[in-house]
């Protein structure tokens, strides 16, 4: 399955590829994590301040971004809008792995009528373009974000399912969980305790790469308006709001995306170390 | 080969019952009062009696989930709650815009993604390698439809290379097939021809760049993993050419996972047309979702649903199908 490993740049016996992954990765975490816990550090201004007098103005040095259509700061928006991004994507993503676990796991353990119906249902769940389906669901339940994260979490849970089923296949025919059955552990035993620590690798690498798409995802539903609703300062919301100004502030247009490609491309990076270091770990 | 084909066929129609079957239990079980919205906000509770009377949600659930159902075998896909229309025929018009939109976006995706991956796979850390690494990544990490307003702010607005909205400037070609270019072109009208070809290149751009990873990562690591086959290293050896080895031994055996991975993109342009058609104003199923979401109009949304669920089943169908065509290894099980 694994591509051909690359030769590793070594130098005196460092691996000097992997550790500039690992800085990366950690210190990426570190500065989102900041600006996550601590927005009022990156952005001092109040992002729902309004100012009548100082609409749609360009970016300048009091105003990183420039400001917006009610003269508030776009900066500061931004930076409060990705605490909401993120924070809800993680969410979302968590949600989804741990629904995903306990179904997928569920269906590899037991096989047999209970494997079907589940996997039965995953598959109606994934025959929807997941972005259709998400629109769907979060209009059936009326707009806002808590309705986006019920969205989006049933969307993104059948492709843990599936992974993990597939992975609790294969290991449950390993004779460690031979010997635990034989013992007498419970299946959902074996599931937590002898499995599970076999699935998180993978499961790690998947839900890191899996908050940038869920950032992606949500913004789109907030650009359709089913998101978060105003004034709270989300991405998605931001650009939409943005799109009625497009021929008159380029900023407004341009800048807040950057964000969201920058916290999108730091999950790729996070999850990309993740993913070699599962690789140097056990292959 | 025979029982293969049946066991797809009627997969895809069990998933399709499940499919309408989620609609339904959204629009119908979900809302928490689908009559308040119709009946308006100052409506009394006779009102809302009346407006879920006239909708028929007072009937038992079992009974609207048959008229459901029997009303989409018959292609009727019921009333929209705002515009009080038949929603069938309003698809309907919108649907040629939609399907252009995607088939030129999908039919650019498969030949630069799948060529692009080859590339890359064949090229290994080279230059070219890192750029189109690159530009994938970026790609993925932007939303749709952000990339879509910052080609339409600089390339159609600032500099007015394209046109920043909607489907065509001229007059369009008399309806043959819905898709305008192609019209245009049955008419001999190459004016309109030429003029609608241009609108389509930024959404167009927009759509492909969204998922260009995807395409091109897939094709690289599936070639990268059939080349270190023996078979390879024989036709090397033997003195073929690199070309010959990549197009004529390696891609033939590495396409099954590429065509997988195709089928399932679809449904992901099917889905992100819904934020480009917001973005460039394209009269497509996507605006008409999008309008249907202002107002709450269940029907309308569930029948879009429906529809590009049924589109996205009906291509992974086909793929399915064509393995056995493809590839013989499939067609001997």
């Amino acid at each position: 399955m694994a591509a051909p490993a690359l030769p590793a740049r070594r130098m005196s016996g460092i691996d000097l590829a992997g550790l500039g992954r690992r800085w990366g990765a950690l210190v990426l975490v570190a500065v989102w994590l900041l600006i996550v816990l601590l927005p009022g550090i990156a952005a001092p201004q109040d992002p729902l301040a309004l100012n009548t007098s100082n609409t749609l103005a360009p970016p300048s040095a009091h105003h990183f971004f420039g400001t917006d259509e009610a003269g508030r700061d776009l900066w500061a928006r931004c930076v409060w809008g990705v605490r909401y991004s993120l924070g809800i994507a993680v969410l979302i993503v968590i949600g989804a792995a741990v629904i995903g676990t306990v179904i997928g796991g569920v269906a590899g353990l037991f096989r047999g009528p209970i494997d079907t119906v589940l996997m039965r249902t995953t598959d109606v769940f994934l025959a929807f373009p997941y972005l259709i389906l998400a629109i769907a669901i979060a209009s059936a339940v009326g707009p806002g974000l808590t309705t986006v994260v019920v969205a989006l979490t049933a969307v993104w849970w059948p492709g843990y399912a599936r992974m993990v089923r597939g992975q609790v296949l294969a290991l449950k025919e390993l004779p460690f969980v031979e010997g635990a059955r034989a013992a007498g552990t419970s299946t959902f035993a074996i599931l937590y305790r002898h499995l599970l620590p076999h699935l998180l690798p993978q499961l790690s690498a998947r839900i890191s790469m899996d908050v940038g798409y869920a950032v992606l995802a949500l913004t789109g539903l907030s650009f359709l308006g089913l998101g978060a609703q105003p004034p709270t300062p989300e991405l998605g919301a931001i650009i939409a709001d943005a799109h009625s100004h497009l021929l008159v502030a380029w900023w407004y247009t341009t800048l807040p995306g950057l964000f969201v490609l920058a916290a999108v491309l730091s999950a790729m990076v996070v999850s990309d170390w993740l993913e070699a270091r599962n690789k140097s770990r056990f292959a | 080969m025979t029982y293969y084909l049946l066991r797809r066929l009627v997969g895809a129609v069990a998933v399709l019952f499940g499919v309408v079957t989620g609609t339904f239990v959204l629009s119908h079980v979900v809302p928490s009062c689908p009559a308040c919205a119709v009946a308006g906000l100052r409506a009394g509770p006779e009102q809302i009696k009346a407006a879920a009377h006239s909708l028929g949600l007072d009937r038992p659930v079992w009974d609207q989930y048959a008229t459901y159902i029997s009303g989409l075998v018959h292609g009727d896909f019921g009333t929209s709650y705002a515009s009080r229309q038949p929603i069938g025929p309003a698809i309907l018009t919108a649907l040629p815009a939609t399907l252009e939109l995607v088939f030129y976006s999908f039919v650019v995706y498969a030949l630069l993604g799948v060529g692009l991956g080859l590339v890359w796979a064949w090229r290994g850390n080279r230059f070219e390698s890192w750029i189109i690494r690159l530009v994938s990544m970026l790609g993925t990490a932007m939303p749709v439809f952000w990339f879509a307003m910052v080609l339409q702010l600089w390339l159609a607005s600032r500099v007015g290379w394209f046109p920043i909205t909607g489907r065509m400037q001229l007059d369009p070609p008399p309806t043959i097939t819905g898709f305008y270019t192609v019209d245009s072109l049955l008419t001999g009208n190459f004016a309109a021809f030429g003029d609608s070809a241009w609108h389509l290149v930024l959404p167009v751009t927009a759509l492909v760049m969204w998922q260009f990873a995807v395409a091109t990562r897939l094709t690289e690591r599936s070639v990268i993993e059939e080349m270190r086959m023996p078979y390879v290293r024989t036709a090397i050896a033997k003195g073929a050419s690199t070309r010959r080895v990549l197009l004529g031994h390696v891609f033939r055996n590495a396409i099954n996972p590429v065509l997988t991975m195709l089928g399932l993109q679809f449904g992901w342009l099917l889905g992100g047309t819904v934020l480009v058609e917001v973005v460039f104003s394209w009269p497509g199923i996507g605006i008409y979702m999008y309008n249907a979401l202002q107002t709450f109009d269940f029907p309308a949304i569930m029948a879009v649903t429906v529809v590009v669920t049924l589109g996205f089943v009906v291509v992974n169908l086909i793929v399915d199908l064509l393995y056995p065509v493809i590839d013989p290894r499939i067609r001997a099980t």
